[in-house]
């Protein structure tokens, strides 16, 4: 009797540890945090040197090809390695994010809200990223970052934009890398 | 201790899915949209003509669906879990947990 408990302790054991595989497994995104990270700082360049439109035009069409390539990426990954998730929440919360940020955008009229908003937009988006991977890191980045768009939205200081973005760039490059050598171990 | 009215553990677990390969396969399912049989046969670190014989017992019970395909010239089979076999898992690691407890609890008591 007592092996038999002692073998589905076992047994339990295994399978916990296969579903921790399998979710570190699925749960590399270094691609898109890196791509939509670098597309965040050069947006920054963008308004600097040229306007805020210049900025807003790079968006609405830098946004769609980047999640085209992570859309692609993420087809040639699971042909490669032989695992997939389900597409469609990852694409119904990226249309989200891209529908609110344009929406808020165009409402703030270049005001407080054409910044803070979409990086709001941005930060609940990563959160519903997060809990489709189940990584409290890219929950809590997520987090920080609607946390920012909100106080951004408050204080309204002056160059929101570019902190903003510079915030969420640098982060998004840092926990890609973090991902990839993560990613690199586990192999 | 509990109650001769309660159901014992062991009744709330599922001949079918009670085995290492066949959990592994549904454990690996339920997180993953879906997954390829080569995949499945080097996580679970089984041959593949045992994970097929696995695959088929699940196939027949209705827990999985097997589609064939090709990726390039290459042909590929990727398992799906069924909404049954979601929550045959979801029963089955509800009762081998209960079950595990209960016997910790037991071992450990004076």
């Amino acid at each position: 009797m007592a092996l038999e408990r002692s073998s589905d302790k076992q047994l339990l054991d295994s399978v916990e540890s296969a579903r921790r595989r399998t979710r570190s497994v699925l749960s590399t995104n270094w691609f898109p945090m890196i791509l939509f990270g670098l597309l965040a700082l050069v947006s920054v360049a963008v308004y600097q040197v040229w306007s805020w439109q210049a900025m807003a035009a790079l968006w609405v069409v830098g946004a769609p090809i980047a999640g085209l390539a992570t859309g692609f990426w993420y087809r040639s990954r699971a042909n490669e390695i032989g695992i997939s998730v389900n597409p469609i929440p990852y694409t119904i919360t990226s249309i989200a994010i891209f529908v609110g940020c344009i929406a808020l955008g165009i409402a703030g009229r270049g005001d407080a809200l054409s910044y803070a908003g979409p990086v709001m937009v941005i930060g609940l988006g990563y959160v519903a990223f997060a809990v489709l991977d189940k990584s409290p890191l890219n929950a809590v980045f997520g987090a920080v970052i609607a946390a920012v768009g909100v106080a951004v939205l408050a204080v309204r200081p002056s160059h929101a934009y570019a902190v903003t973005m510079l915030l969420f760039g640098i982060g998004a490059v840092v926990l890609g890398l973090w991902n990839l050598l993560q990613s690199r171990r586990a192999r | 201790m509990s109650s001769p009215t309660e159901r014992h553990p062991t009744a709330g677990l599922d001949e079918t899915v009670h085995q290492r390969v066949r959990l592994g396969i549904l454990a690996i399912l339920s997180e993953a949209d879906k997954a390829t049989f080569s995949y499945l046969s080097e996580a679970l670190d089984v041959t593949n003509g045992n994970l097929s014989a696995h695959v088929t017992v699940l196939a027949n019970a209705g827990l999985v669906s097997v589609d064939k395909g090709f990726v390039g010239n290459r042909p590929r089979t990727w398992l799906r879990a069924t909404a049954n076999g979601r929550a045959t898992f979801r029963a089955e690691m509800a009762a081998l947990s209960k079950l595990v407890a209960r016997f910790q609890g037991t071992s450990q008591a004076p």
